[in-house]
């Protein structure tokens, strides 16, 4: 059961980033082109998901509209795994001092919770691509080193890094070459869980304003646009809507099978 | 001094520096942030072109011209009595608007922490104790809980109980039904998350030799779950609970654009479009000192629950 599900996802979201990918090349029409005579129609022949309020396609909308929160999600989870990964090995590695001040660190950006966190830098950067990608990596990369922090912590107690040390490795090789190579799972398995937080962070942040900016077509936008409408057209909020419940779903699931799959020792949660 | 009491004064010596370090964040964050506070003073204050002399005279005036260093050691001053500065486009101290709207965002949370608890938690009893089908899909609709981002639980709540079934009022905050929606749709992620973590608890717990010693005694599996299995399975639940409340003032944000709520999350997005830092860094140090508050006293409340996390020192 639990297998046919994940790999019921991975289909789900292969499917997803592939319309993705080819939105130019499957798009009926033009996602940009307005036609006020056919404004807010119901699903027809000609437009296969209806029209929005400013009688654009909505079906090639949609196939544009993962787009942007699935590459944002994905440029601001490697950025925030990269620091993440860095900071929480120094911590667990060297212990001590460095441990104190880093985890102090991890503490003071997870002390902002959340939304609002993302929200306010956002705030303070600007509306657009930067503040939203410097927003999503302020705040995720710190939840990655506490993780990353207390495997390296495990594993570098063991035997092995032991004897590499008496063998005489530095301590830069061990962390380069046996100790990084360990997370390799773990930082898999936490980035694909994150992927899924971060569309739903993207999708919040865009929603608001403060992320993709019109007239990119995006899921999120498309739902604030039509909150205008939602008397006649509830169609325009349904659509977006079960695309990111689909897109997030199936990024959390092929997370957990691969949790399952790969040596993770922490408990970790999407 | 006993094992507890070290507790207690290690985790408050280091809540320390973590508040100091989010006061400095909040410092740079107004730094990054683009526009001099002096022109968007002046500009909001009717000056429509102020001259360079004009902009001068206000940045000594507002300290703005003093090395940065200068002038965060003032603001941290200020901050230490209570003076977060004044907002530009309200006119008056930040703290005192956030205190203005905090009732509206209280309320929300407290509603928002009540659904989650009793909503996950008998939700998490109900998937351990059905059977088949039935648990199955319960914990497929949780999966699903997990992925709607907040703006479209609040959505399609409004849609269904306010349009379709005309039960429930869907803005304003006069009643308190008002806020029944509202609190659900901030609550729903962390209510699935509570259910989820409760029913893997809880099954262990249930395969654990105290348990079968417990059902070999004769004792009813409902007598086992409740008594035996729940107690140990509370405290993770407990520490996600209690992270949630930390958060769920800054989470409301969202919840409180699509339901019209006048609560502190509109506020700072209201400072955010008149482009008023001061109230937007007033916010971040609000909700960072309320989070590390509340963490702390729930760190302490899970160590009287759970006395091994206390001997253990750090968890």
């Amino acid at each position: 059961m639990d297998r046919m599900t994940g790999y019921a996802a991975l289909l789900v979201l292969a499917g997803i980033v592939l319309s993705g990918i080819f939105a130019p090349q499957l798009a009926p029409m033009n996602p940009f082109e307005p036609n006020m005579a056919i404004r807010l129609q119901p699903p027809s022949m000609a437009h296969l998901l209806g029209t929005d309020a400013l009688g654009r396609d909505l079906l090639s909308r949609m196939l544009y509209g993962g787009r942007s929160a699935l590459l944002l999600s994905l440029v601001s989870t490697l950025l925030a795994l990269g620091i993440g990964t860095l900071v929480g090995m120094l911590a667990g590695y060297f212990g001590g001092r460095t441990d104190a001040a880093l985890t102090t660190l991890t503490n003071i950006f997870q002390g902002i919770p959340g939304i609002s966190f993302m929200v306010a830098v956002a705030g303070f950067v600007g509306p657009g691509v930067t503040g939203l990608l410097l927003a999503l990596v302020a705040g995720s990369w710190a939840g990655f080193s506490r993780i990353v922090r207390a495997e390296v912590m495990q594993r570098a107690a063991e035997p092995y890094v032991e004897q590499l040390r008496v063998l005489g490795c530095s301590d830069g090789r061990i962390i380069l070459f046996h100790l990084l190579p360990a997370l390799g799972g773990t930082l898999l398995v936490l980035g694909t869980l994150r992927l899924g937080r971060g569309v739903l962070a993207v999708a919040g942040l865009s929603f608001l304003g403060l992320g993709v900016q019109p007239p990119t077509p995006d899921w999120s936008t498309m739902i604030s646009d039509a909150m205008l409408y939602y008397r006649q057209a509830p169609h325009l909020i349904i659509v977006p809507g079960a695309a990111i419940i689909l897109l997030v779903s199936s990024l959390n699931l092929v997370g957990q099978m691969l949790h399952r799959r790969l040596d993770v020792r922490q408990e970790v949660r999407g | 001094m006993n094992a507890w009491q070290r507790y207690i004064a290690w985790r408050l010596l280091g809540a320390l520096p973590v508040l100091f370090g989010i006061s400095l964040l909040a410092f740079i964050l107004a730094q990054l942030s683009p526009g001099d506070p002096a022109e968007i003073l002046l500009e909001g204050a009717g000056t429509g072109m102020p001259s360079d002399a004009e902009v001068a005279a206000l940045r000594s005036y507002l300290g703005l011209d003093a090395p940065p260093y200068v002038q965060y050691g003032l603001w941290l001053w200020r901050l230490l009595h209570g003076d977060g500065g004044m907002s530009y486009h309200l006119g008056i101290p930040v703290f005192t608007a956030l205190l203005d709207r905090l009732p509206v965002t209280a309320a929300l949370a407290g509603a928002a922490l009540l659904w989650a608890m009793a909503g996950g938690i008998g939700l998490g009893l109900l998937m351990v104790r059905l059977r088949g089908t039935a648990a199955m899909l319960l914990r497929g609709m949780a999966q699903v809980m997990l992925a709607v981002p907040s703006f479209l639980t609040a959505i399609l709540l409004i849609l269904v109980f306010g349009v379709w079934l005309h039960v429930l009022p869907t803005n304003g905050v006069e009643s308190a039904a008002g806020y029944l929606l509202p609190s659900l749709a901030l609550a729903l992620v962390t209510l699935a998350m509570t259910a989820q973590l409760l029913d893997a608890h809880l099954r262990e717990a249930l395969s654990s030799l105290y348990a079968q010693t417990a059902r070999l005694r004769g004792l009813s599996e409902t007598r086992v779950l409740l008594s035996y299995a729940l107690p140990n399975a509370l405290v993770p639940v407990t520490a996600m609970l209690g992270n949630f409340a930390a958060a769920v003032l800054g989470g409301a944000i969202i919840v409180e654009t699509v339901f019209a709520l006048p609560g502190i999350g509109s506020l700072a997005l209201e400072a955010i479009h008149y482009r008023d830092y001061p109230l937007l860094q007033g916010y971040v140090l609000f909700l960072g000192g309320i989070y590390v508050l509340v963490t702390l006293a729930v760190d302490l409340v899970l160590a009287r629950m759970d006395p091994r996390i206390a001997l253990g020192g750090e968890r």
